[in-house]
């Protein structure tokens, strides 16, 4: 039998422990969890300026979403317990949407400026999906309801199993599931629009 | 109830696919700034007690400095101040636009040509001020739209710094800060490095938005 692996002279089991004393900063992280790694959160950038521009509506406020969020998880160590760092990101970047607009609305803000904003669309990804698509898409899920909209930022645009959105919304798989549909429903029928 | 979203319908198949498959790009800049902030994140963040020093010094350092203003007398104009002429009467008449240059005024004040907005957005000019702001010259032209007038101010010298409270857009790549001063809205950007202020009661805040980064098919100079 092979005797388990020893961390500072302590015996421990093979399991996440381990696994997580071999990362180069396991050692600054408390047991049951990791530290979000700061340097590699512009590796998310793209996916969360997508959702937080769906969650806003206007590139100037999506860009203040994603900065304003950057900065509030840099400004102390975060530990992440069981999701990964995206879907960790998700959750700070909606606590700020909902405080942003919280704020924005005690300022009685009214903006409705047609901006200038890049599509891109990736055709190994989808080669059917064109920039029109995407602009269709996000269209319809301006129009959607919170709750519906959380939904299909969360799996569809972030990339998020049930289970996480679960998590980040602090809703039920099953509503999870439900939302989605009828989002999904409403953006289907905005798409079968621009492809008539 | 899994059947309904267990991807096989294709309507939601694709959906999913389309949203997977790309999206709004973000900025050159904008990535340029979510790469930087890990590490002024690093930098911003000392140790407990440097930080209480720095913050002992910061405070020493800023006592020092407003006493010393106080007491020299030279604060220099806020933006408050520089947003007041707008409200003030026009003391010349309005100055016409200039048929050599379309989409511009013949009116300048320290290399900040004032922009013609009335074949485009129908704002046509009323009036114009002189006004001495601290000891900086400031020059206000004046635009009305049916029953909204607002003022355009240029003040010479250094930048002046928006307030914190304003908040920030980036219209036609000219950044803007904006806020409320009771019932007007005021808001700043630059030009050629001077402090331009619109300011003034208009039905819609995104109305001094478009007129300020209005680029008059490259008139206007930034």
């Amino acid at each position: 039998m092979v005797s388990p692996p020893t961390v500072r002279g302590h015996s421990k089991r093979v399991g996440r422990a381990t696994r997580q004393a071999e990362q180069p900063r396991a050692n600054l992280a408390p047991p049951g969890g990791r530290l979000l790694d700061a340097e590699r959160l512009p590796d998310h950038s793209d996916r969360l300026f997508r959702a937080a521009y769906a969650l806003c509506n206007t590139r100037h406020d999506a860009e203040d979403l994603v900065q304003e969020t950057y900065a509030r998880v840099l400004r102390r160590p975060r530990l992440i317990r069981r999701d990964g760092d995206i879907a960790y990101l998700l959750r700070a970047l909606r606590n700020t949407w909902i405080a942003m607009r919280s704020a924005q609305a005690s300022r009685a803000r009214t903006v409705e400026l047609r901006e200038e904003v890049e599509w891109i669309a990736d055709p190994g990804a989808d080669p059917s999906a064109t920039a029109l698509d995407l602009q269709a898409a996000y269209a319809a899920i301006r129009e959607l309801s919170d709750p519906l909209r959380e939904a299909i930022v969360a799996v569809d645009i972030v990339g998020l199993s049930y289970r996480q959105t679960a998590r980040a919304l602090r809703i039920r798989e099953g509503t999870v599931m439900s939302r989605l549909f009828r989002a999904r429903e409403r953006v289907a029928r905005e798409l079968e629009g621009v492809t008539v | 109830m899994s059947g309904h979203v267990d991807l096989h319908d294709e309507r939601q198949q694709r959906v999913q696919r389309v949203l997977r498959s790309g999206g709004p790009a973000m900025t050159p800049a904008l990535r340029a700034r979510l790469a930087a902030q890990p590490e002024r994140a690093t930098r911003s963040a000392p140790r407990r007690g440097l930080r209480v020093a720095l913050a002992g010094g910061v405070a020493a350092v800023s006592v020092a400095t407003v006493l010393a203003l106080t007491l020299a007398g030279q604060a220099g104009p806020t933006l408050a101040d520089a947003a007041r002429p707008a409200a003030r009467s026009a003391t010349a008449p309005a100055p016409a636009p200039d048929t050599s240059r379309s989409g511009l005024l013949r009116a300048s004040f320290a290399g900040v040509t004032y922009p013609d907005w009335e074949r485009q957005f129908g704002w046509r000019t009323t009036g114009r001020r002189h006004d001495t702001l601290d000891g900086r010259p400031a020059e206000t032209v004046f635009y009305q739209h049916t029953h909204h007038r607002i003022g355009y101010t240029v003040v010479s010298g250094e930048p002046l710094e928006p307030p914190g409270r304003a908040e920030r857009f980036v219209v036609n790549g000219l950044e803007i800060r904006a806020y409320t001063d009771g019932p007007r809205d005021v808001i700043t950007f630059r030009r050629d490095g001077r402090t331009c202020v619109l300011a003034g009661k208009v039905h819609r805040r995104s109305t001094l938005l478009k007129l300020a980064a209005w680029k008059g098919d490259g008139a206007i100079v930034f």
